[in-house]
């Protein structure tokens, strides 16, 4: 018998019908669903992480931490979600899953790489759902789907069974429709004292500009004014080398994934899909000089928002600088001298994975009829002010 | 840029393959080529760094 919805299927937000009821049925999220991104462990099944390349794997053992506590929690697992092959992308344009559509217009792309979590989520079919971000595969899918997305500081949320793509930068997270939801799962499936259910709110909020102002869409322009307008204490935010620093986390995280894969790429290329295998191979030639300056360049980075955060408990920038795009159009050039829509995808959010930092994606309405979002990013470990200052907003899609 | 030229760029990333153990196909390198001048682009990108001021990269 199938448990997972049709429309789920059909949409191609799912992965595989894995159906787990929850361990403790009392526990703080007794009742609730849950959707898992295809990367994380469930017992019993091999962690295929949308690729046939861990096909021939053991099944788990265990399911992994994260879901073993929302299921410990109470909640039931109804399937896992579709995602971009071993987490590689913007698009959850999987060659074996499909293409997942967006939940408000089929034409539109849902974002990824846990576009089959957002989707899920903002499509009413589960209360919650996992995902994971690394250069923004939490808050993109979370803008063009219109949910809440939570990519935590490290060490809030376990790793243990989750099949890594850039161990640096890699934090399982979560999908819900409203904030409250979000804070209640998030302080639920926390590991033991990472998380202060009494953090004080923020004092000061400020709005970054510069490369997170340039080349918006005027709808999400429009739509991030109007919500920061009433609550940033100063606007127009500038930081030095946002492009470079955006570069630097895309080198750091192709290295890392491809030192993960090279063994699988000698000894059974077949396995990837050609578009996952052909970028894996190009990053296993990257320089190691390449992977220094990157480094360097992520240290002084993180100085300069730290230096900023002397000044400002919560800093704003968009998630993405357009809502969710026709899927025929992500190869096109946007306008003359613009990079294509599927290169555009990361620009806001990998600077800010290169920093650690923890973000809660707010979905807002625009003009458009399509949603985008707005992070809340924090210094690193004031996840629980992030949560608490979200929740109070009070915003519900 | 000229044929000679895919071609030689074609060639040495091929060879670059092969020195790093990885066996794909000829059609597969002008994509894996594609990728790498992505990545020599996000290298380029990352030299700007230096020249912001107060930049620190020692």
């Amino acid at each position: 018998m199938s448990h997972t919805p049709q429309l789920a299927s059909d949409r191609a937000w799912a992965a595989r019908d894995i159906h787990r009821k929850p361990t403790n049925p009392d526990g703080a999220l007794a009742g609730l669903s849950f959707a898992a991104k295809d990367l994380f462990q469930i017992g019993g099944e091999i962690t295929r992480a949308g690729s046939a390349v861990f096909d021939n794997d053991s099944p788990a053992k265990n399911d992994a931490a994260f879901v073993a506590k929302a299921r410990g929690m109470g909640a039931t697992l109804n399937f896992t979600t579709n995602m971009d092959a071993l987490a590689y992308g913007f698009i959850t344009n999987n060659p074996e899953y499909g293409l997942a559509c967006n939940p408000l217009d089929e034409r539109r792309i849902c974002g990824g790489s846990s576009g089959g979590s957002a989707a899920s989520v903002a499509a009413g079919l589960v209360d919650f759902a996992l995902g994971t971000d690394t250069s923004g595969s939490i808050r993109v899918p979370a803008a063009f789907c219109g949910t809440y997305g939570y990519k935590p500081s490290a060490g809030i949320f376990s790793t243990e069974g989750v099949q890594p793509l850039s161990p640096t930068f890699d934090r399982p997270g979560i999908f819900t429709r409203d904030a409250k939801l979000l804070s209640r799962v998030a302080h639920a499936l926390a590991q033991s004292g990472t998380l202060d259910s009494t953090a004080a709110q923020p004092n000061k909020i400020g709005m970054l500009a510069g490369q997170f102002a340039s080349g918006l869409d005027p709808a999400v322009k429009d739509s991030i004014r109007a919500f920061s307008d009433s609550l940033v204490a100063r606007s127009g935010i500038e930081i030095a080398g946002v492009q470079a620093a955006r570069a630097a986390t895309y080198i750091l995280v192709a290295d890392e994934a491809a030192q993960i894969h090279v063994g699988n790429l000698r000894s059974q290329p077949e396995s990837f899909d050609p578009e996952t295998r052909h970028r894996l191979a190009a990053a296993s030639l990257i320089k190691p000089e390449w992977c220094n300056a990157a480094r360097k360049i992520q240290a002084d980075f993180a100085w300069r928002f730290e230096c900023l955060f002397k000044d400002f408990d919560i800093l704003l920038a968009p998630c993405v600088n357009m809502v969710a795009p026709f899927a025929e159009d992500i190869e096109k050039p946007r306008e003359t001298g613009h990079p294509p829509l599927r290169a555009s995808l990361g620009m806001l959010t990998q600077p800010i994975s290169l920093i650690g930092a923890p973000v809660v994606a707010i979905p807002l309405e625009t003009s458009l009829g399509f949603p985008t979002a707005v992070q809340l990013i924090g210094r690193i470990g004031s996840d629980a002010m992030l949560l608490n200052f979200a929740k109070d907003l009070g915003c519900q899609i | 840029m000229s044929q000679q030229n895919r071609d030689e760029e074609l060639q040495k990333i091929a060879a670059m393959l092969a020195e790093k153990g990885i066996d794909l196909p000829p059609d597969a390198h002008p994509d894996v080529n594609a990728h790498w001048r992505i990545l020599e682009a996000m290298a380029c990108s990352m030299e700007t760094y230096s020249e912001i001021p107060g930049a620190s990269l020692r």
